[in-house]
């Protein structure tokens, strides 16, 4: 778990910006006692923001987009996920009908 | 090892602003959070960070045109948002703005309808941190986490809980579908270092200093435990590495719910200043009782 300040130390972020992301909540780290914890999770999307600011000039107000966007992406990747697991678990013949529907 | 350059595309004499736009070129293209499950993708984005760490430096650039160091640099030891966003701990970001999960209801919903009793999918399960001291972990504690959806969760830390131990808290997770059961939290406790005590096993140990004195003549001293202070009493002639045991001061073991011992090791501390009269003493004494403290315990 990483405390507010080292996170911003490793991603050189200046003053209120990642505080400013959580308010918008774009990151949602677990809050103990009113001081935000991140998880490896939390931490890996906070480098994600950063580069989209960074590398990719994604503007403030477009980030909204961008990760509404891009979390519907790995919603839907789970669910399809999901659907293949539970298809792998039907009986072969089932698994031959889907597969042969989807030719 | 391909040449920074080649993987960048630009000419060696490039400027310092047209690497950077290569390299935002390509990131942009390659970005391994933007093309999950795409292995080859990611594998190219690494080999232009990697170019982008030489080359953007204008130091580790001069040093890669002199020949001083290969392409290489040093790799960047990193996680992906994509390794975590499919699995329990990104749940809490699959529905943006505290929203329920996109796809479940019209997704499956659809599939299903009209078959029998309608889809009954349980909720998925989530999984959070929270930190803890020695002490309340040993002795057990209550907390309160705010989740990212704004809940509340309380829950209590039991006694002996250890590093790395995770709580599951039944129905604490996304809520299921169709009336079935919600998906289960898992906590996974991270235990602080403490200033004074240090835990090994069941046991928990505790340096103690003592001054010459104490230690020659014995006598009392206060010190904390778990549990609180206690007074203890030493013994004549104990030495720096004597250890104390305290039974039954230490951890509870969550299987035998026997608690371990405080183990206390101690310490001879000399008076900051060897004033006169301990040095006439000891010079006095020492004469007539020298003793081997080398030879005998075979130590340097």
């Amino acid at each position: 778990m990483r405390r507010i300040s080292e996170v911003e130390d490793e991603l050189s972020l200046e003053g209120e910006v990642l505080r400013s992301w959580i308010e918008q909540r774009w990151i949602r780290p677990t809050m103990d006692d009113g001081e935000p914890l991140f998880d490896e999770a939390d931490m890996a999307r906070a480098r994600l923001i950063a580069e989209l600011r960074q590398d990719f000039n994604v503007s403030d107000e477009a980030m909204p987009v961008v990760l509404k966007l891009l979390d519907q992406v790995y919603a839907l990747r789970k669910a399809l996920n999901d659907l293949t697991q539970a298809i792998k678990s039907c009986p072969q013949d089932v698994q031959d009908i889907i597969s042969s529907k989807l030719k | 090892m391909r040449d920074p350059y080649d993987v960048l595309g630009v000419p060696r004499g490039a400027s310092a602003e047209e690497i950077k736009q290569a390299y935002r070129r390509l990131a942009k293209k390659l970005h391994p959070d933007l093309n999950p499950g795409n292995s080859r993708i990611e594998q190219t984005f690494k080999e232009v960070a990697v170019a982008h760490d030489v080359l953007g430096d204008p130091e580790s650039r001069a040093r890669f045109d002199r020949g001083e160091i290969d392409g290489s640099g040093a790799e960047r030891r990193r996680s992906y948002y994509k390794n975590y966003a499919e699995g329990d701990r990104g749940a809490r970001y699959r529905g943006f703005d505290g929203d329920e999960a996109y796809f479940d209801d019209e997704l499956f919903g659809d599939l299903f309808r009209g078959k029998g009793p309608g889809v009954r999918i349980r909720g998925a399960d989530v999984s959070y941190a929270a930190d803890a001291d020695l002490v309340e972990a040993a002795t057990g504690v209550k907390r309160r986490l705010t989740l990212s959806d704004g809940k509340i969760l309380e829950f209590s830390i039991p006694p002996g809980t250890e590093d790395g131990q995770t709580l599951r808290l039944k129905g604490q997770g996304r809520p299921g579908l169709g009336g079935a059961p919600a998906g289960d939290a898992f906590i996974e406790i991270r235990i602080k270092p403490h200033p004074l005590f240090r835990r090994a096993g069941d046991d928990v140990h505790l340096d103690l200093s003592v001054s010459l004195q104490e230690a020659v003549l014995g006598g009392t001293a206060d010190l904390p435990t778990i549990d609180g202070n206690v007074t203890i009493r030493i013994p004549k002639g104990v030495n720096t590495g004597t250890l104390m045991r305290l039974q039954g001061k230490g951890i509870v073991n969550q299987t035998t719910q026997k608690r371990g011992d405080q183990i206390v090791t101690l310490k001879v501390v000399l008076p900051d200043v060897i004033d006169r009269e301990l040095g006439e003493f000891m010079e006095r004494w020492g004469r007539t009782h020298p003793y081997d403290v080398r030879g005998k315990k075979g130590k340097g």
